[in-house]
């Protein structure tokens, strides 16, 4: 079903009904998704499932979105994937910091409708994705 | 009066001059009155007495200046309260001169002393008396009207309570001031009123301080130490027999006097620094609450927008009624969005991490892209929404999030409140070395009273709230601290009924960010 030129998508959302309503929407687009709820459980599932994107929220319980990104683009195996951050913290400082770890986008979550937000997510990996595709 | 003055000067600076002139003036017409009774000789006391008088005249004048500062502070009010408040002053001019004129023996005003004060009760009233009185009674009314009026402009309960309090105690005092008036007629009601009428009015102002805290103990009490040192100087120097200790008693008054004043400021400055202390903190607190509330709103905004967002997608399958919930609902969490982001900001404003990142931009681009965003909303509404852009703008330096954003809520303003056939336009054009946009609209406009008020934090006028209730009152707040933290300057003129221009001016280059 999931869309063969599409990335894999590693949702990371600790609000039940937020991951729910991405996903539904992203999954209506065909898109392959994994869901976390944690830094943790984040961290595992970039390992396991090895995902082309990751749509990070900074704050969640257990290590903060900021840390899994840190964690993501140090070690050589990850630091390919690409990492929108989908937060509602939106300090200049709190974009700066995210954009110097080395994510692609930094989006509020409040200031984007859904399609907005599908949107984004495919101008992203339009820039980004392997030439293959 | 001294209570009055206490109960200004604990509050504002500002205010506290014009009662400065009022104390003073007081000071003269008590004085004076009380000396009438004392010196020896009939010629030398009408002096005393014609004296006393023209403090009564400056007295009420005094009051006037008052009232006109104090409802300044709320309201701007017109041409015509300025012509009659310059009218009244110059008519007390023109009483002060004929009474100096009685002092050189003219009998206009204050007519001759026949007997000494135990025995008569005042000197006969010279054919102009009545005018006087007439005056005094004129002053009175419009300055309590003015006071009034000042109660009523209040922002919120406190303050017009304050200034409740201030039009009764004032109108009062003169109104009771004014019965001492009568004894010029051959009866002294004053004993009458004055006896239940001066402790009622001394209660209910002593009463107003303590309700809103506007005692402030050590400015009272140090305002307390010098008034009597002061009364007590001035007396010795008077009674002095030997021009020796009038030399000595007249140097120690004036020294007291001049330290006296210096003493009171710096403690009501000091007063006043501390009470700006308190302000500040409460503040923080305020900012910072609003700041953590506004952001846990913001994952619920966003779940209430993304959920009717993806409803919306589904609107083939839902009936016509659900259709229009959904679009309703889409409406409010749109609002609610904008409502939780203000608040953000406004929290961001106050605890000074409201930060700027600027870069070259295309400025027209930005303003043709965010006037766009209201093409749909205009059209609907039946306004002509105009966008033009010079083809000869300088590059500038600019935060394309912030400057968006001041941009967007001007724009958005204008279409609100401009009814259907009106128009908006959105112009940007070349100043000197910067840029000027300038929105302008055909809409309800401000009124006057409107006006001094329009870059208020949460302000909005009444019809606006008429035409569009739900909004945050801080979209032109913001827009002003985004375009000064440009470096720019955003103003604005307006007819009421006819519209609202708001003009940003941009220089090249914004300060320097620390």
């Amino acid at each position: 079903m999931a869309d063969p030129f599409g990335p894999r998508i590693l949702i990371v959302e600790d609000d039940p009904l937020l991951s729910e309503l991405l996903a539904e929407k992203l999954h209506g687009e065909k898109f392959d998704l994994r869901m976390a709820r944690t830094g943790e459980e984040a961290l595992e599932s970039v390992k396991k499932d090895k995902p082309d994107l990751m749509l990070l929220d900074i704050l969640l319980p257990g290590i903060d979105g900021f840390e899994v990104l840190k964690r993501v683009k140090e070690d050589p195996g990850t630091k390919h994937i690409v990492v929108i951050i989908l937060s509602n913290l939106g300090q200049q400082s709190d974009i700066d910091k995210g954009t110097q770890l080395g994510a692609e986008k930094y989006i509020v979550k409040v200031s984007l409708t859904l399609s907005e937000v599908v949107q984004a997510v495919r101008d992203v990996w339009q820039k980004h994705a392997p030439q293959a595709a | 009066m001294l209570a009055v003055f206490i109960f200004i000067s604990a509050r504002h600076e500002r205010l506290g001059r014009p009662m400065w002139v009022t104390l003073g003036v007081a000071s003269v017409w008590a004085w004076f009155g009380f000396l009438y009774h004392l010196v020896p000789g009939l010629e030398l006391a009408r002096d005393m007495r014609v004296v006393s008088v023209m403090g009564i005249v400056w007295l009420a004048m005094s009051q006037l200046y008052f009232a006109g500062i104090y409802l300044g502070e709320r309201v701007q009010y017109g041409k015509l309260v300025r012509r009659m408040q310059l009218a009244i002053y110059s008519f007390g001019a023109f009483l002060t001169a004929l009474l100096v004129a009685d002092l050189f023996g003219t009998r206009l005003i204050v007519g001759k002393l026949l007997f000494p004060a135990d025995v008569a009760l005042a000197p006969m009233a010279g054919p102009l008396f009545g005018v006087l009185v007439g005056y005094f009674v004129v002053c009175t009314i419009f300055s309590g009207t003015l006071l009034a009026w000042r109660a009523r402009a209040g922002i919120d309960s406190s303050d017009r309570n304050q200034a409740l309090a201030l039009f009764i105690s004032m109108t009062v005092g003169l109104t009771l001031g004014g019965t001492r008036f009568t004894p010029w007629y051959g009866f002294d009601f004053y004993p009458l009123v004055g006896d239940i009428g001066f402790p009622l009015f001394v209660f209910a102002t002593f009463y107003s301080i303590k309700r809103y805290h506007l005692l402030n103990r050590e400015v009272a009490a140090a305002q307390l130490f010098i008034f009597t040192l002061w009364t007590l100087s001035f007396f010795r120097f008077l009674l002095d027999t030997s021009a020796q200790a009038m030399w000595v008693d007249g140097g120690f008054f004036l020294a007291a006097l001049v330290l006296g004043v210096f003493l009171l400021r710096s403690v009501v400055m000091e007063a006043k620094a501390q009470r700006e202390l308190a302000a500040v903190a409460v503040e923080r607190t305020k900012s910072e609450f609003i700041t953590i509330a506004a952001h846990q709103l913001r994952t619920p905004v966003a779940a209430l927008r993304w959920s009717f967002n993806l409803l919306a997608e589904g609107r083939e399958q839902l009936s016509e009624k659900q259709r229009a919930l959904v679009d309703k609902g889409n409406r409010a969490a749109d609002n609610m969005m904008h409502l939780v982001n203000d608040l953000l900001d406004m929290g961001h404003i106050a605890e000074g991490r409201f930060t700027y990142a600027f870069a070259v931009g295309d400025l027209g681009d930005t303003v043709r892209a965010e006037a766009g965003l209201f093409e749909d909303v205009a059209k609907q509404k039946g306004v002509a929404l105009d966008v033009s852009i010079a083809d000869n703008l300088p590059a500038i330096r600019f935060d394309a999030n912030r400057l968006n954003l001041a941009i967007q809520n001007l724009v958005d303003n204008a279409v609100k409140y401009t009814a259907s056939g009106g128009r908006v336009t959105v112009a940007t054009e070349r100043s000197g070395e910067g840029v000027r946009i300038t929105v302008q609209d055909t809409g309800i406009g401000f009124t006057p009273d409107e006006q001094s008020r329009v870059f208020e934090k949460f302000f909005r006028g009444s019809r606006a709230v008429h035409m569009s209730p739900d909004g945050s009152g801080l979209g032109l707040f913001i827009a002003k601290t985004i375009i000064e933290g440009h470096g720019g300057r955003l103003t604005f003129s307006t007819e009421e009924g006819k519209g609202a221009r708001f003009t940003i001016s941009l220089p090249t280059k914004p300060p320097a960010t620390p």
